[in-house]
């Protein structure tokens, strides 16, 4: 933690206010919960450790079940959770390290890894949900002539008009992708409708995919559900309403479409390729989608910066998780430069991608 | 925070072991920043960090009846941060990324440009190898931290943590013979560090 070396070390990225209180709210209410609520650390071989995450996840469960309404509903393929009804009062379920999936009135909800959303309302007075954090993929019925479906993501708005999206929540920015139908975003006083195969991302409407769209379910996850803070967790005493469903697979998401840099992106003066280089570079972490097209821009536009630029982008792509679209420039490097200074790198990210495949 | 600072670290381990939420507070506040550097040295970014940082809270106010006095309370909660990292590592398939902010008064955009494209490329060298080997690395060339300072939090011995970093250092030097920005980053870093000549 030496001063000196923050020339060579850049500094540590701080955490904006927002995310410590939400850290502190979370960890006194974790605190306060009943320890099975909880994820303990452990390894990844401990064998007593899904058991007791199923028995956590059973005893949120139950408890959920007994603050929730009940509904009657009986979906063909359960998932974790189902809250037909809706719920009176807001709720927060959290996912662990794995998707996991919930009914929520007539709304099927995807949850992503490390994600947290809170849950108000129902089909009748209209649903009012908050991407606490992380992912979330939604499939919602037509709301012609219904109550209003509605996804808040810090300072934006997400209203359903009939439609299968994903919303992802980093720090106070979002990015909405809709697979069908139609949505309706509104973030600092604007308003744009997002239809299918458009992806919403800073207030820019473009066709395309969101990176990382996870193409299938892992194994189900336990869901921990927390109460309101007003109201203490029961005593379990009932078997739970809620079972642990198996794992749910499901079709990938819209097709990705890769956008190629235009004329338009070009710069008009004098074209200095390291300069581009860097402010690619200088892009990565608050405009990832625009870094990527820089970096492919240079890598078309100056040979001698291709070899640098075409690896850089195979590298942000796999980084974010675009695991098809890093797959796909790793091998557009490699034919390219196939003794290129990044090809042994290159390599070893397909490797990575595909760990059955040996890369020649 | 006032009221931690006049009491030794053994009396507020004990407050916060008996459930006394102002002292976890207090304790919390002291030590976050310190605890969250020491999780984003061993992993490169703030990807995760709030769940590892939630985590790591969690297993200290837990297990914090077991704190001996050994090490400052600050050092014993980076200790274990440095479990939770190394715990989080080995169970999950890592994902190197370097998200890093340009600061406005830093000495030069293309310097910083450098470091960061360097480190990005540090850590995803260091995500292929060993986690333990790796925590070592970050914590002793990286971060810059003794090596009697990186055994206390990993709970090593001064003779493993040494053959740790001399391993991952070895390691990155195979990957930095065909990287020369690579190369001239981890020369840099460890010049003026133990235990990687």
């Amino acid at each position: 933690m030496r001063d000196d070396r923050d020339d060579l070390v850049p500094p540590v990225e701080p955490l904006p206010d927002l995310t410590w209180a939400r850290l502190e709210r979370r960890l006194w209410q974790s605190l306060d919960a009943p320890p099975v609520a909880e994820v303990a650390p452990t390894t990844p071989r401990a064998r007593w450790r899904w058991p007791v995450l199923a028995a956590g996840a059973i005893a949120a469960a139950a408890a959920a079940a007994i603050l929730w309404p009940r509904g009657d509903a009986s979906p063909a393929s359960p998932p974790a959770l189902s809250m037909p009804g809706g719920t009176a009062s807001p709720a927060r379920v959290t996912s662990a390290e794995s998707p996991t999936s919930l009914a929520f009135g007539d709304a099927d909800i995807r949850l992503g890894p490390h994600s947290a959303l809170f849950l108000s309302g129902d089909d009748q007075r209209g649903v009012d949900l908050v991407l606490d954090h992380g992912r979330a993929h939604f499939e919602v019925a037509p709301r012609v002539g219904r109550a209003p479906f509605v996804v808040h993501v810090g300072a934006v708005r997400v209203t359903v008009i009939g439609t299968g999206f994903t919303v992802i929540r980093d720090g106070e920015s979002a990015q909405v992708e809709v697979v069908h139908g139609i949505v309706e975003v509104v973030a600092d006083g604007r308003r744009d409708r997002v239809a299918a195969g458009q992806v919403w991302d800073h207030g820019l409407v473009r066709d395309g995919a969101l990176a990382g769209t996870p193409a299938a379910v892992a194994p189900q996850p336990p869901v921990a559900v927390e109460p309101p803070p007003v109201v203490a967790p029961p005593v379990v005493a009932a078997p739970p309403a809620v079972a642990i469903a198996p794992p749910v697979r499901r079709a990938p998401t819209a097709p990705r479409v890769e956008r190629q840099p235009t004329p338009a992106d070009e710069p008009t003066a004098a074209f200095d390729p390291k300069a581009a280089y860097a402010a690619a570079a200088a892009l990565e972490s608050q405009a990832p989608d625009r870094a990527l097209a820089a970096y492919l821009a240079l890598a078309d536009a100056a040979p001698a910066w291709a070899d640098a630029a075409l690896f850089a982008a195979a590298r942000l792509a796999f980084d974010r998780g675009d695991s098809a679209r890093g797959k796909a420039l790793a091998s557009r490097y490699l034919r390219r430069f196939p003794h290129g200074r990044n090809a042994l790198d290159a390599r070893a990210l397909l490797e990575r991608l595909s760990p059955t495949t040996r890369v020649e | 925070m006032a009221a931690v600072s006049r009491t030794s670290d053994a009396e507020v381990a004990e407050l916060c072991a008996r459930g006394d939420r102002a002292a976890q507070r207090d304790l919390f506040l002291r030590t976050r920043n310190a605890v969250h550097h020491t999780l984003y040295r061993v992993l490169g970014s703030n990807r995760d960090i709030e769940d590892l940082l939630q985590e790591t809270y969690l297993a200290v106010f837990r297990s914090i009846g077991n704190y001996a006095g050994r090490s400052s309370l600050l050092t014993w909660c980076c200790s274990v941060a440095t479990h939770v990292a190394l715990s989080h590592l080995r169970r999950k398939k890592p994902v190197p990324v370097a998200h890093l902010e340009i600061e406005s008064d830093a000495p030069s955009t293309d310097q910083v440009v450098r470091a960061r494209a360097a480190l990005a490329r540090l850590y995803h060298a260091l995500d292929r190898i060993d986690p333990t080997q790796r925590v070592a690395f970050a914590l002793a060339v990286i971060d810059g931290r003794s090596l009697a300072e990186v055994a206390e939090m990993t709970g090593a011995s001064l003779s493993a943590v040494k053959t740790q970093v001399w391993r991952a250092k070895k390691a990155i030097d195979k990957r930095a013979a065909v990287d020369p920005l690579l190369r001239d980053y981890v020369t840099d870093l460890a010049r003026d560090a133990e235990g990687v000549a």
